[in-house]
C-alpha cells in the first residue's frame, strides 16, 4: 500500500511539473505578444477600390486647370501613377494623366494669352492684341486634342464603372456628371477663345451697308485716302478697322444683393461711350457665366429688369452685364462688360444624421434611423430620400424630419463595414442633403445543438442528430457534412433546422482513443455564416482490441514459464555477509604428515594429489575473501563462475585451477607434471593477493 | 527518490526551461531588433547599422554628425527632454516618428510650433491595398533627388502648425483625416493634402518630424521607396554607425524586459571573478557529494 502511495505522490509531482511548465512559459510567450497595434501587416490588409474617389480626383484635377493653377495641376497629375486602381482602368488613368498634363499647359497658356489680347484691345493696342490673338489661335488645336484625350479617359472610366446603369441621383453618377460638366466648360472656353476679338466678318458685311456719312467720318478720323480705307475694309485689316471702334462703358447694380434661390432680383445699369449714352442697345446679364436676362437701353443709356436666381445652392452668384455691338455698332463700338457684382444667395441647409439600428445581414433588410436637422430653418413637410449602400441604390422613401426605414442589403455583399449614403435631393429653397453612416454587415453565427455519443465502436455506424439555429432563425436546407478521417456523410437540414444521420466508420489500425469528428455546415441562406465544429469521440476498435486481448492471453501463459527458467539461472545472487565457519583442510593423517616432514618433502610433494592440494589452499582464501562457500549441490565449475564476479582479475586463474581439478578428479589418472606446475603457478598468483 | 529531491528537480527544470524560453523565444514587440516578424525592427538595424539605444545616458558626447530616431510611446521625463534639447542644440539631429501625438509634450518642451495631430490620415485612392495605407508622392526635391519618388505609410497621422518648416512630404488631395475613426469620410472632416513629414533647424542641430513610424518595421521597408528614405535619413543626418534608435521610450513586453534582465545578469556573471567563485562553489559541492557517497576515484 505504501508503495502505491509513493507512486501516486510521484505522479502528482510530475503533474505539478507539467502545469508549472505550461503556465510559466505560456505566460512569458503570450506576454511577448502584448501591446496595442499601431499598424497592420500589409499583406493581410483587404484590397479595396472605391471608384467615387477616382472621379473626385478627376474633378479636382480639372478644377486646378480651370482655376489656372498650373503647379498644383501638374503635381496632382504626377501622383496618378501611384493610385490604386484596377488593371482594367490603368489605360484610362494613363490617358487622363497624359491628356491632363498637356491640357494644363495648353489651356492655361491659351487662357492667359486670350486675357492678354482682350486687355490689349481695351487699351486700344490693336496690333499687339492681334499678334497675341494669332499666337493663341495657333495653340488651340493642341488644346482641343488634349481635351479630347481627357474626355475619352473619363468616358472609358465611366464605361468600366457602368455609370449608365446607375440612377440619376446616385452619388457616383452625380460625380461623373460633374466631371463631364467641367470638361464641357473647358470646351466652351475654347470656343470663346476662338471667337475673334472683333467680329471682322460682320464688319465686312456692314461695310456695304455703312451710311455714306459714316464712311466719310471714318475717313476723316483715320486720315486715310478713301481707296485705302476701302482696301483695308475689304482685306479685313483688323489693325486699321479696330481704330474705328470706340470704347464703351457699362455699369450694373443688383437690388437686393441678397436673395433666396429662385427669387427675383432687380438689376439696372447704364451704357455710355465717351460719356454719351447709347440708347436702344441690347444688354445681356450673365449669372455665373450663363445668360440670365437681357434688357435694352433707353434714351439715357439706362437699362433695367429682373432676373431669377437659379436653384444652384452656392452661397454667392456673380452677375455681370455685357454689351455686344450689333448692326452698325459693329464698326463703331467695342464690346464691353460691367464689373462683377456678387449676389449673396440664401437657401436652407440641413444636417442629416444616420445610424444603423440592429444588425445588418446580407440578403435581409437593414434598419436605418435618421433625422434631418434644419436648425433655425423651417422644416419642409416631406423630402424624397434615396439610400445607397456603397454605390448601389438600396431604397427610397419620403420623410421630413425623423425617419426609420428598412433598406435592402444585397445578398452578395461582403461582411464588414460599408458606407451608407442617404441623399435628399434639392427642393426649392432646400439644398440637397447628404448623410452617411457605416453599415456593419455581419453574418449570423449558427448555433449547433448536437447529439452524438461520447463513445463509439469502429468499425460501425456512429449515429448523430441535432439542430441548427441562428439569431435570425432556424437554418433550413443547410448542408451538413460529417466526417472523420476518410469517412464522411452529407445531409441537409429540415425546415426547422433539425437533422439526423449515421456516419459509417471503417476499419483502422487504431486501438483505443479519441478521434475527431468534424461537422462542416454550409447554410443555404446568405445571412448565415458557415460553421465548422469538431467533436471528439472516444473510439474503441473492437476488432484490434479483441486480437490484442487474445495475443496478451497467449503471452500471459507462455512468458511466465520462460521467465521462470531465465530468472532462476540469471538472478542467483551471492549472499554477502553470510560467514560460514572455516572449512577444515583436507585431513591428512598426522603420522603421514610427520613422515613427510621427516622425509623433507614440501606439503605439495606430500599431498596425495598436488592439484587438489593447491585447489584447497586457494579455496580457503577465496572463501574468506568472497564470504561465499560452495554449496553441496553446486559443481566446482558453477562455484568458479559464481565467485568470478567478485575475484576480478583473479577469476581467470581460479577458473583455470578449477578446470585442472576437475580434470584430475574426473579423469581417474594421476596428475601430469605439467598440470601440477600449472596449478601451482595459478595458486601462487592467487595467494599472492593474500598478502 | 525522496519528495524533496523531486520538488528540487521540478523547480530546477521549470527554471531552466523558462530561461531557455525567454532567451530563445523571439520577441513579438513592435520595432524590437530581436523581432524578425512583420512588425519587427531587426532589418533596419542590420541593413543601416543603426545602434539601439537602451540607456538614455548613452547619447553621444559629440552630437554633430549623429542622429537619434525616437518613437516616443513612453513620455520623456523632464531630465530626458533637457538632454535631448541639449543634444539637438549642440548639433545632433532628432528624428521623431509618431502617429498618435505622444511626442507633442516633447515638442512643447523643445519650444517648436509643429504638432502631431494624432488622428489617422486615410487615402482611398492613393494607397497600398486600402485607404489605411496611403501612398504619398508629393515629396520635397531633396528626397526626389535621392531617388525617393513615393512612400507607403501604415496608419499615419499628420503634422499641424508647420509654418516655417521645410515640408518633406504631403499626402494627396483625396486624403482625409478620419477624426471619428470610423473609416469613412464624413462631412466636416478635413481633406488633404496634409503635411506628413517636415524638418526644421534648432540651434546647431535639426528636428525631423515624420507622422508615421511604421516605415521602420520589416514588412514596410520593401514598400515603395521606404528603404531609400531610411537610408536617406541615416545617411544625411548621421554617418554610418552613428544613428541611434531610442528603445528607452518604446513599450516593451514582459518577455523583452525579462530578456534584457537576463542579458544583464549574464554579463554580470561573465565577469572573471564571479565566474571563478561560481566554479569554486560548484567544485566544493560536487566533491562533498562524492565523498559522502564513498566513491573513491582510482
Amino acid at each position: 500500500m505504501s508503495r502505491y502511495k509513493d507512486i501516486l505522490k510521484r505522479l502528482l509531482l510530475i503533474l505539478l511539473l507539467t502545469v508549472m511548465l505550461c503556465s510559466l512559459n505560456g505566460q512569458a510567450l503570450i506576454a511577448g505578444d502584448s501591446g496595442p497595434k499601431w499598424h497592420e501587416d500589409p499583406e493581410s490588409v483587404t484590397p479595396v477600390f472605391i471608384p467615387y474617389w477616382l472621379l473626385a480626383y478627376y474633378l479636382d484635377s480639372l478644377d486646378f486647370i480651370i482655376n489656372l493653377d498650373k503647379l498644383s495641376s501638374l503635381t496632382n497629375l504626377e501622383q496618378l501613377q501611384y493610385a490604386r486602381i484596377p488593371p482594367e482602368l490603368a489605360e484610362a488613368a494613363k490617358g487622363f494623366r497624359e491628356g491632363g498634363t498637356g491640357l494644363t499647359d495648353s489651356f492655361i497658356d491659351l487662357y492667359k494669352l486670350w486675357e492678354k489680347a482682350r486687355g490689349l484691345v481695351a487699351e486700344r493696342k490693336f496690333s499687339e492684341a492681334y499678334a497675341v490673338y494669332r499666337q493663341m489661335l495657333a495653340g488651340l488645336p493642341q488644346a482641343r486634342s488634349d481635351v479630347t484625350e481627357v474626355k475619352a479617359a473619363v468616358i472609358a472610366s465611366g464605361l468600366y464603372l457602368n455609370i449608365d446603369k446607375l440612377s440619376g441621383s446616385n452619388p457616383l453618377r452625380a460625380e461623373y456628371e460633374r466631371v463631364m460638366e467641367k470638361i464641357s466648360l473647358i470646351e466652351e472656353l475654347h470656343e470663346m477663345m476662338e471667337k475673334p476679338l472683333v467680329d471682322l466678318e460682320k464688319i465686312k458685311e456692314m461695310v456695304n451697308l455703312i451710311e455714306p456719312g459714316l464712311l466719310e467720318q471714318i475717313t476723316a478720323l483715320l486720315n486715310l485716302p478713301p481707296e485705302e480705307l476701302e482696301k483695308a475694309l475689304q482685306n479685313l485689316n483688323p489693325e486699321i478697322i479696330l481704330q474705328l471702334l470706340k470704347n464703351t462703358d457699362l455699369t450694373l447694380e443688383i437690388e437686393p444683393d441678397t436673395a433666396f434661390v429662385g427669387d427675383e432680383v432687380n438689376f439696372r445699369g447704364r451704357l455710355t461711350c465717351e460719356g454719351q449714352p447709347l440708347a436702344g442697345r441690347e444688354i445681356k446679364i450673365m449669372l455665373d457665366r450663363e445668360t440670365a436676362a437681357s434688357a435694352t437701353t433707353n434714351g439715357s443709356g439706362e437699362f433695367r429688369g429682373t432676373l431669377r436666381l437659379p436653384y444652384s445652392y452656392r452661397p454667392t452668384a456673380e452677375a455681370q452685364a455685357f454689351y455686344f455691338p450689333s448692326g452698325n455698332d459693329v464698326v463703331r463700338y467695342l464690346e464691353s462688360s460691367s464689373p462683377v457684382v456678387t449676389i449673396n444667395v440664401l437657401y436652407y441647409e440641413a444636417n442629416l444624421t444616420l445610424h444603423q439600428e440592429g444588425a445588418a445581414y446580407p440578403g435581409r433588410d437593414a434598419v436605418l434611423v435618421g433625422e434631418f436637422d434644419y436648425g433655425s430653418a423651417p422644416v419642409p413637410p416631406e423630402r424624397q430620400v434615396t439610400v445607397y449602400i456603397d454605390s448601389t441604390e438600396a431604397g427610397e422613401f419620403a420623410s421630413g424630419g425623423t425617419f426609420r426605414t428598412a433598406v435592402s442589403v444585397d445578398s452578395n455583399i461582403l461582411p464588414g463595414k460599408h458606407t451608407v449614403t442617404a441623399l435628399a435631393a434639392a427642393s426649392g429653397r432646400y439644398a440637397p442633403v447628404t448623410g452617411t453612416c457605416t453599415l456593419d454587415v455581419k453574418l449570423a453565427v449558427p448555433v449547433l445543438t448536437l447529439n452524438m455519443p461520447g463513445i463509439g465502436l469502429l468499425p460501425g455506424p456512429l449515429g448523430f442528430s441535432g439542430s441548427l439555429t441562428s439569431e435570425v432563425g432556424p437554418l433550413s436546407g443547410a448542408v451538413v457534412k460529417v466526417s472523420s478521417g476518410k469517412d464522411q456523410v452529407e445531409l441537409s437540414t429540415a425546415k426547422d433546422g433539425t437533422f439526423s444521420g449515421k456516419l459509417g466508420l471503417g476499419m483502422s489500425p487504431d486501438l483505443i482513443g479519441t478521434q475527431p469528428v468534424r461537422l462542416e455546415i454550409r447554410p443555404a441562406e446568405p445571412w448565415n455564416a458557415p460553421l465548422t465544429v469538431t467533436r471528439n469521440v472516444f473510439m474503441i476498435n473492437w476488432v484490434t482490441c479483441g486480437l490484442l486481448l487474445v495475443l496478451m492471453l497467449a503471452l500471459a501463459y507462455l512468458i511466465p514459464r520462460l521467465m521462470k527458467r531465465w530468472h532462476v539461472a540469471a538472478h542467483r545472487k551471492p549472499e554477502p555477509g553470510v560467514v560460514f565457519p572455516k572449512p577444515s583442510a583436507v585431513p591428512v593423517p598426522v603420522e603421514a604428515q610427520v613422515e613427510q616432514v621427516k622425509a623433507g618433502k614440501t606439503e605439495e610433494e606430500a599431498a596425495t594429489n598436488p592439484v587438489v592440494y593447491w585447489y584447497h589452499r586457494v579455496i580457503q582464501f577465496i572463501q574468506e575473501m568472497t564470504r561465499r562457500i560452495r554449496r553441496p549441490q553446486e559443481t566446482l565449475r558453477e562455484y568458479a563462475r559464481e565467485v568470478s564476479r567478485l575475484l576480478g582479475p583473479l577469476s581467470e586463474y581460479f577458473y583455470e585451477l578449477t578446470l585442472l581439478v576437475e580434470k584430475r578428479l574426473y579423469s581417474g589418472r594421476p596428475p601430469e607434471k605439467e598440470d601440477v606446475e600449472k596449478s601451482r603457478s595459478r595458486a601462487e598468483e592467487i595467494l599472492r593477493w593474500k598478502g | 527518490m525522496s519528495t524533496s529531491k523531486i520538488i528540487g528537480i521540478v523547480i530546477g527544470v521549470v527554471i531552466l526551461v523558462s530561461l531557455f524560453s525567454i532567451w530563445f523565444y523571439p520577441s513579438l514587440q513592435d520595432y524590437m531588433t530581436e523581432n524578425v516578424s512583420w512588425n519587427g525592427g531587426n532589418r533596419i538595424t542590420e541593413e543601416f547599422n543603426i545602434t539601439p539605444l537602451d540607456e538614455f545616458t548613452a547619447l553621444p558626447e559629440v552630437p554633430a554628425g549623429t542622429a537619434v530616431i525616437s518613437l516616443p510611446y513612453i513620455a520623456y521625463s523632464d531630465n530626458e527632454a533637457a538632454e535631448v534639447k541639449s543634444y539637438i542644440e549642440s548639433g545632433g539631429t532628432l528624428i521623431i516618428m509618431d502617429d498618435f501625438g505622444r511626442a507633442n509634450k516633447l515638442l512643447e518642451y523643445l519650444g517648436v510650433s509643429a504638432r502631431f495631430n494624432g488622428h489617422t490620415v486615410m487615402d482611398p485612392l492613393f494607397c497600398y491595398r486600402s485607404q489605411v495605407m496611403p501612398v504619398v508622392s508629393d515629396l520635397d526635391a531633396s528626397l526626389k533627388e535621392s531617388g525617393i519618388n513615393s512612400l507607403t505609410l501604415n496608419h499615419p497621422s499628420l503634422l499641424e502648425n508647420t509654418a516655417g518648416w521645410k515640408v518633406l512630404a504631403r499626402s494627396s488631395v483625396t486624403s482625409y483625416c478620419d477624426e471619428n475613426e470610423n473609416g469613412t469620410w464624413d462631412k466636416g472632416e478635413a481633406t488633404g493634402p496634409f503635411v506628413i513629414a517636415a524638418e526644421s533647424t534648432m540651434g546647431k542641430g535639426k528636428i525631423v518630424l515624420i507622422s508615421d513610424p511604421s516605415i521602420l518595421i520589416n514588412s514596410m521597408l520593401d514598400k515603395s521607396d521606404n528603404r531609400k528614405l531610411v537610408g536617406y535619413l541615416a545617411g544625411r543626418y548621421g554617418e554610418s554607425g552613428t544613428v541611434f534608435l531610442d528603445r528607452v521610450h518604446l513599450e516593451k513586453s514582459p518577455l523583452d524586459a525579462a530578456r534584457k534582465s537576463l542579458i544583464s545578469t549574464r554579463q554580470t556573471v561573465s565577469h572573471p571573478y564571479i565566474l571563478t567563485i561560481i566554479v569554486l562553489i560548484l567544485f566544493v559541492i560536487i566533491t562533498g557529494y562524492i565523498y559522502k557517497r564513498g566513491l573513491i576515484i582510482g
